[in-house]
């Protein structure tokens, strides 16, 4: 075999590019991209920030960053993310994820431990796990029902690599060393503080011994007194001398590990790396997905229709706050999920309600779902279907700011001008409560300005507000308001809509509270 | 290895806090006082009896199968007291062990723990056989010669040989020895420790076929180097170390299995005493097959009354006849209370296999039993009391099983008389029609007419006794209920008698 044969140039198919972008052009973006400014406003802080924390080692916050241009590259995403939604590829892609942790952590004790031969074990033991990871996903892929672009051309490229004779032979070496380490038995005998070390001499396992002489008492129940001997992953002192030991009953073995690790120093192959980070977008935004929806909350694919103005998304929800009544008890409280809808007419949508109702928590989940989708990622709510956009501007009034007076006035102008500036016919605009260091007049007249402009600019606007009066009759103007209870005034439903404009005596009644009564008792004593 | 004494085919087990049903019936019965007299003062011996009596019913075979090792107690007292010291002896001893985290974390101070206490464990064992061997020939009961037999079978002398042989070696007088693999990280891993060598002759004898050695030693001075060794050692030790301790456990489970169980009865000779003592009767009674058979008691006392020394008490007679409800109904201060308690405590002693109070006493044996009694401590809260009852009632049904029993003791009084008895009608008819069991004490004249006119109820109607000038002879006996209660009586009699002097 030759050198050429043994180190040939077999890689992962750098003509395949990447499971997460369709465009080189996008994947540059990515690299350093400035963190979109409605992230604090829309909570996107937290939920991202939840998501990317599941993984820290893979650094995800770039990609959920940089939201996508091109829905072709939409398109892209969403059909990983159907495929891993598969429970067989999910699984495969689950194991691929801890094993390649596992190559990591091995990896970095084979930098971090001091003696040479425990070095060795855990460098072999990390080829070992990497040849298992490639081969394993590999053979997981072959036979799994996936359908997009992304998933099946890395499949076709791992495929590729699985089966060249550099990767095989990396492996077989690398059984053969651990085959023949396995093999190796050796007796060792403490007497005070010396230690010695013989070829292994089968005498009666005693443990056994003493158990067969007590299990007459043996109950079924029992308790463990096995020691757990803690940090069993790196050796001591002691130990290594009793590995150099037996280092010595086995020369040869022990000489084809050095000389293997030697020989394989870079034996990770960078697209399998590079893929490796890249799917955790999907897995870690699937596992938080997966963590909400089992407190009943729906998750859907958004729908993106380009050039048409149409908003219809059912039973959406604010994710952090869902994410942050889970994480506080144990049962939470319900969150609400609401329906907003536009007609292609309808261009801004007027949100107004009694406070602590629910209008902004309202607000916050539209700008998630446009946000959120421009990832190409599924979105909270039963149904989406949006306007492809280009980019989502928000401008929240914020409680440490609340200050009043001309100062907060003109920083207020100063941010809303800004949007107006950036923002297009394809933008998002959400505005929360703006204008609330002023005047009631002043508000009024500065919200009619702002309104007038934006909808000149044709960007769909979702504005909360407590000026009732925006709401008066333009055709473009959508109005809904946060519902409270008609019987109790006082509590609130969370429920945002489209604005519409006994003769029993005490003791009887209590044992019927009781179900004591004689037919309640039948039944209940019915078996 | 078994002890089965109180049932042929498991353990007993105690469960450590009783249900609300369980702290009902303690209270309303005045277990506490029979539990005493029967603890004799310790605290283990209160707790089996109390456990046993409160246990849900079991067969009648299982009644049968402790009567026998009961009247095998009565005939061989001395024997089983001292088969219940034995136990108690092991387990004071090993209780001197105590865990905690210095044992649990040092293998070699695990197996030190071991040694000692399997030692004295052995010795104990070793009394228990003698002990048993000397009375075995008088036991006539399954329970007992069984557990004889597994004494035989189980304690040879072999088996004490090995033992000794056991806790000899594992004092690694000649080094300990393990097998080892490489594993993770080429640590040495998969000790399994190899049987020691017996003297140091043979040990040097194996050590010259064994090819090479190679040998280093930790410097004295060099701590680190003999915590690392010691690491070692306690690594090889760890699974013989946990598995003598598992032996010591389960050695200290059979102990404690046979403190409990021989537990019961050494407390049913304990009641025994304390009745012949207070020179009254008891009996063995007859548990019945069908829950229709004749239920019948001639000579029922209550014991609480009897060990409270209140000098001699009042008995009574009654016959169930094959009626379903039992409606006990009189004077006021008549003994109807005590009479249902009787009852009730005759019932508990008869299922858990105990003698009863009575000269003679025959009854079915019922799943469970529960007790719903007037509660008097908050009479303050009228309102919230028939609220209480009916959620104390509400509980009841939700344990109740077919065949349950429930002994009513002047229930829904606590809302005037006409609501009362409407909302006890329906619970009595429902529970009697849902194949239960009930006792009843009151004074709602309206119940107790009412229930007459319930079709297919047929109760039977005790009467407590009053005498034509008034006084109480604390006798139940047959007799319809009259339309009013004696409260006058009483009355007069706190009121308008002279004081004695």
């Amino acid at each position: 075999m030759t050198r050429e044969e043994l180190h040939g140039d077999v890689r992962l198919d750098p003509a395949w590019p990447s499971i997460l972008f369709e465009r080189d052009e996008d994947a540059d973006r990515s690299v350093n991209p400035a963190r979109p400014t409605h992230f604090e406003d829309l909570h996107l802080d937290q939920v991202i920030g939840t998501i990317v924390a599941s993984r820290p080692e893979h650094h995800l916050e770039p990609f959920f960053e940089t939201p996508l241009r091109y829905t072709a590259g939409i398109a892209y995403r969403q059909a990983v993310f159907r495929d891993c939604e598969n429970p067989v590829v999910r699984q495969a892609l689950d194991t691929w994820s801890a094993h390649m942790r596992a190559v990591r952590g091995r990896l970095e004790d084979v930098r971090a431990l001091p003696y040479r031969y425990e070095q060795d074990a855990w460098f072999l033991d990390a080829v070992s796990l990497y040849g298992e990871a490639v081969t394993a996903l590999r053979a997981a892929l072959d036979g799994a029902p996936i359908r997009s672009d992304g998933l099946v051309g890395f499949a076709r490229a791992l495929g590729r690599y699985a089966d060249s004779s550099r990767f095989r032979l990396l492996r077989e070496e690398a059984q053969t060393v651990r085959a023949a380490l396995a093999t190796i038995r050796y007796s060792l005998t403490i007497k005070g503080l010396k230690l010695t070390v013989r070829p292994f001499e089968d005498r009666p396992d005693y443990t056994a011994a003493v158990a067969a002489t007590f299990s007459k008492f043996r109950q079924e129940d029992q308790n463990s007194y096995l020691v757990r001997f803690a940090d069993a992953r790196t050796m001591n002192r002691v130990e290594a001398e009793v590995v150099a030991l037996v280092a010595k009953l086995f020369p040869d073995v022990f000489g084809r590990l050095t000389a293997f690790s030697d020989r394989h120093r870079d034996f990770l192959d960078p697209g399998v790396t590079r893929f490796d980070r890249e799917i955790q977008f999907y897995l870690a935004y699937l596992d938080y997905r997966d963590r909400i929806r089992h407190g009943g909350l729906p998750f859907c694919y958004p729908e993106l229709v380009a050039g048409e103005s149409r908003v219809d998304v059912r039973r959406t929800f604010d994710l952090a706050l869902a994410e942050k009544r889970m994480s506080e008890t144990a049962d939470p409280a319900p969150v609400v999920p609401n329906d907003f809808r536009l007609t292609p007419l309808e261009q801004i949508a007027i949100i107004t309600g009694p406070n602590q109702g629910g209008k902004t928590t309202l607000a916050r989940a539209i700008g998630q779902v446009f946000y959120l989708a421009s990832l190409g990622c599924p979105v909270p709510g039963e149904s989406a279907v949006i306007p492809a956009i280009d980019g989502v501007f928000t401008h929240f009034e914020r409680a440490e700011s609340a200050g009043s007076g001309r100062g907060q006035l003109k920083d207020d102008l100063i941010r809303l001008r800004s949007i107006l500036d950036h923002a297009t016919a394809s933008s998002v605009v959400i505005l929360n409560e703006v204008f609330t260091s002023t005047t009631f007049d002043d508000a009024l007249y500065l919200s009619s300005e702002m309104l007038m402009r934006l909808q000149g600019l044709g960007a769909l606007v979702v504005l909360v507000t407590f000026l009732v009066e925006l709401q008066a009759g333009d055709p473009k103007r959508a109005s809904f308001v946060a519902l409270v209870d008609p019987h109790d005034p006082t509590r609130r439903t969370y429920r945002i809509i489209r604005n519409p404009g006994d003769g029993l005596s005490y003791a009887a009644t209590l044992a019927e509270r009781h179900r004591l009564t004689y037919p309640q008792l039948r039944e209940r004593l019915t078996p | 290895m078994n002890v089965h004494l109180l049932f042929p085919d498991r353990d007993f087990t105690v469960d450590p806090s009783p249900a609300q049903r369980g702290r009902d019936v303690m209270d309303d019965l005045g277990l506490h006082k029979l539990l005493q007299a029967m603890a004799g003062g310790n605290p283990l011996l209160y707790e089996v009896a109390r456990a046993v009596l409160l246990s849900d019913g079991p067969d009648i075979a299982v009644i049968r199968y402790r009567q026998a090792v009961l009247e095998d107690a009565l005939q061989n007292p001395e024997c089983l007291r001292t088969m219940f010291q034995i136990a108690e002896r092991a387990l004071v001893g090993e209780r001197h062990w105590l865990f905690g985290s210095f044992w649990s974390q040092r293998p070699s101070a695990l197996l030190h723990r071991g040694i000692d206490v399997m030692e004295a464990f052995a010795r104990e064992l070793m009394r228990l056989k003698a002990t048993v061997d000397e009375s075995r020939h008088a036991f006539r009961s399954e329970g007992l010669r069984t557990l004889a037999a597994v004494l035989d079978d189980e304690l040879s002398p072999a088996f004490f040989e090995h033992v000794r042989e056991h806790l000899r070696l594992l004092q690694f007088t000649e080094g300990t020895t393990v097998s080892a693999r490489l594993g993770p990280g080429m640590r040495p891993t998969e000790f399994v420790l190899r049987r020691p060598a017996k003297s140091r002759r043979s040990w040097r004898g194996l050590r010259s076929s064994r090819g090479p050695a190679f040998t280093f030693t930790i410097n004295e001075r060099d701590e680190s180097g003999a915590q690392a060794v010691a690491g070692l050692y306690n690594r090889g030790i760890n699974q013989v170390a946990d598995v003598l301790t598992q032996a010591t456990d389960h050695v200290k489970s059979f102990f404690t299995r046979l403190e409990r169980e021989l537990g019961f009865y050494v407390a049913c000779l304990n009641l025994c005493e304390h009745l012949q003592t207070a020179g009254t009767v008891w009996t063995l009674p007859t548990p019945l097959d069908h829950p229709q058979s004749d239920w019948r008691a001639e000579g029922l006392y209550d014991p609480v009354l009897t060990l409270a020394g209140r000098g001699p008490v009042v008995d009574n007679d009654f016959q169930m006849d094959g009626h379903d409800v039992l409606v006990i109904t009189g004077a006021n201060q008549g003994g109807k209370s005590t009479f249902l308690r009787s009852i009730g405590l005759a019932q508990l002693m008869m299922q858990a296999g105990m003698v009863v109070c009575a000269r003679r006493y025959e009854g079915p044996a019922f799943p469970r039993l529960f007790t719903h009694f007037r509660r008097e401590e908050d009479a303050a809260l009228e309102r919230g009391k028939l609220d209480e009852e009916l959620a104390r009632m509400s509980q009841i049904v939700d344990h109740l099983q077919p065949g349950s029993m429930v002994l009513f003791n002047e229930a829904f009084a606590s809302t005037n008389e006409r609501e009362g008895a409407e909302v006890a009608l329906q619970i009595l008819t429902a529970l009697v029609e849902s194949g239960i069991r009930v006792l009843v004490v009151t004074h709602l004249y309206a119940l107790t007419r009412r229930l007459q006119g319930v079709p297919n109820l047929h109760p039977l109607f005790l009467r407590a006794e009053r005498t034509e000038d008034g006084r109480r002879t604390f006798k139940i006996l047959p007799g319809a209920p009259l339309s009013t209660s004696f409260g006058p009586d009483l009355f007069r009699e706190v009121f308008y008698q002279e004081p004695r002097s």
